[in-house]
């Protein structure tokens, strides 16, 4: 597993959409085999982004209120914010390529 | 990996298994061919029933050593040089992946492409939990979907279960049944209900549990053409390492172009193996 994903609470996770340029959120569940599917991905992608993206997942059992305020309908859902606004929404499991794409379309213009 | 124990997919088995490879298939229930009475384009055997021709296709692959496995797949995954297959909600890996869905295609139900994962699910064990303490649909045209139903009413979702057929004998006798078919499914941003005959079923959630998928579906980014996958003469699709073959690739729907392009996919994807299997050996 990445040491580079975090797990936070709900107010970590507020902090965090305050200070990170960009803060990439992994919406999932332990019953969820997708999730499951794309979770080495999201791996991946904090190795690859260290030091432009900040990787975080949420479970949406533990963290409800969370799921509740992004209007969470299916997961996985991958959501990308700038300084806490919403830039990118990816719902349902994709490959590697669909989320290096959001990312990197953000990064181009920042 | 080779989705899917029709003609085109047993073939497929066959010409990997020829080639030295290991071979998994899985597969829903009876495929399409066994519906067949008479079969009489097939070549060296003139008047032959569907059943007879798919029973003698399982006993060649039984024989080589490879017993298709039943069930559901609903999402494939690439990473890296692999494949991640969602098989019963069990992940298996692949290093290659040949579809031989069949022709099945669903036709879409209006409203079903834009609420997608806005409510509309293919899969209750993988979005069922969103839905506790909330009212959901669900549209049995699957063997599986009796018990999918279930699953949703043990952890919680009230489930109301909407069918064309007979109410299942599995269905858990709590679950209200209504017999009809889904007309259209109702929302704006998200679901709010489902519309069966001239009666609308409110909810939250509609789980439309078929036992095909549509191929892109199962694998994002799958170039597909007027409902088929699109695929090259070696049978290669869009997606390096995913092969096609059979009714799913397109037109004739016949056991022979089934059996003809299994036998391409099976090869090919066998060669495609050796490919990684050299790069793999020189970066040592
Ligand atoms: C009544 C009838 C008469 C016919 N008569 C003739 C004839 O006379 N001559 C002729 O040449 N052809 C005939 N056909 C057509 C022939 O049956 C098909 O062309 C042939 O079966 C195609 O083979 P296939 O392997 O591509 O697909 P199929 O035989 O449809 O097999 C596909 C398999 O994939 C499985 N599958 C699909 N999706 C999934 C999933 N997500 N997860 C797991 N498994 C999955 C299905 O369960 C199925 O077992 C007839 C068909 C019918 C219905």
């Amino acid at each position: 597993m990445s040491d580079l994903v975090l797990h936070p609470s709900v107010e970590a996770f507020d902090r965090l959409l305050e200070s990170e340029p960009l803060l990439l959120v992994d919406f999932w569940a332990t019953w969820c085999t997708p999730c499951k599917m794309i979770a080495p991905v999201i791996e991946q992608l904090a190795d690859q982004y260290a030091g432009k993206v900040t990787v975080v997942k949420v479970d949406i059992d533990e963290h409800a209120s969370l799921a509740d305020r992004y209007g969470i309908q299916m997961i996985p859902t991958v959501l990308l914010f700038h300084k806490g606004s919403l830039v990118g929404r990816q719902v349902g499991m994709k490959p590697a390529g669909v989320y290096e794409t959001m990312i990197e379309e953000e990064l181009s213009v920042r | 990996m080779i989705i899917g124990a029709g003609p085109a997919g047993l073939s497929a088995a066959v010409n990997a298994l020829t080639r030295g490879k290991t071979v998994r298939i899985l597969s829903g229930g009876d495929p399409f061919l066994k519906k067949a009475e008479r079969v009489d384009n097939y070549l060296g055997l003139y008047h032959v029933s569907g059943e007879e021709l798919m029973a003698s296709f399982l006993e060649h692959v039984k024989a080589m050593g490879v017993e298709p496995e039943i069930g559901r797949v609903v999402n494939i995954l690439p990473f890296g040089d692999k494949f991640m297959v969602n098989f019963n909600s069990e992940i298996l890996q692949a290093k290659t992946v040949i579809l031989a869905l069949g022709a099945s295609s669903p036709k879409p139900i209006p409203g079903e492409g834009k609420l997608l994962g806005r409510g509309v699910s293919y899969c209750a064990t993988c979005d069922g939990m969103l839905y506790r303490g909330k009212e959901a649909v669900v549209y049995g045209q699957s063997d599986g979907a009796a018990g999918e139903a279930n699953f949703l009413h043990s952890i919680g979702v009230k489930v109301t279960y909407v069918t064309a057929r007979e109410r299942p004998a599995e269905l858990s006798p709590h679950i209200p049944y209504l017999r009809g078919t889904i007309a259209e499914i109702l929302g704006s941003k998200t679901v709010t209900g489902a519309r069966v005959g001239d009666r609308i079923l409110e909810a939250q959630g509609v789980f439309l549990l078929r036992n095909s998928i549509a191929p892109d579906t199962l694998m994002d980014g799958l170039e597909m053409k007027s409902g088929f996958v699109v695929v090259n003469s070696a049978m290669e699709t869009s997606i390096p390492g995913v092969f096609a073959c059979g009714d799913c690739t397109g037109k004739p729907l016949q056991v022979s172009k089934a059996v003809g392009e299994g036998l391409i996919a099976g090869q090919q994807a066998a060669k495609h193996l050796d490919e990684i299997q050299k790069e793999e050996k020189e970066y040592v």
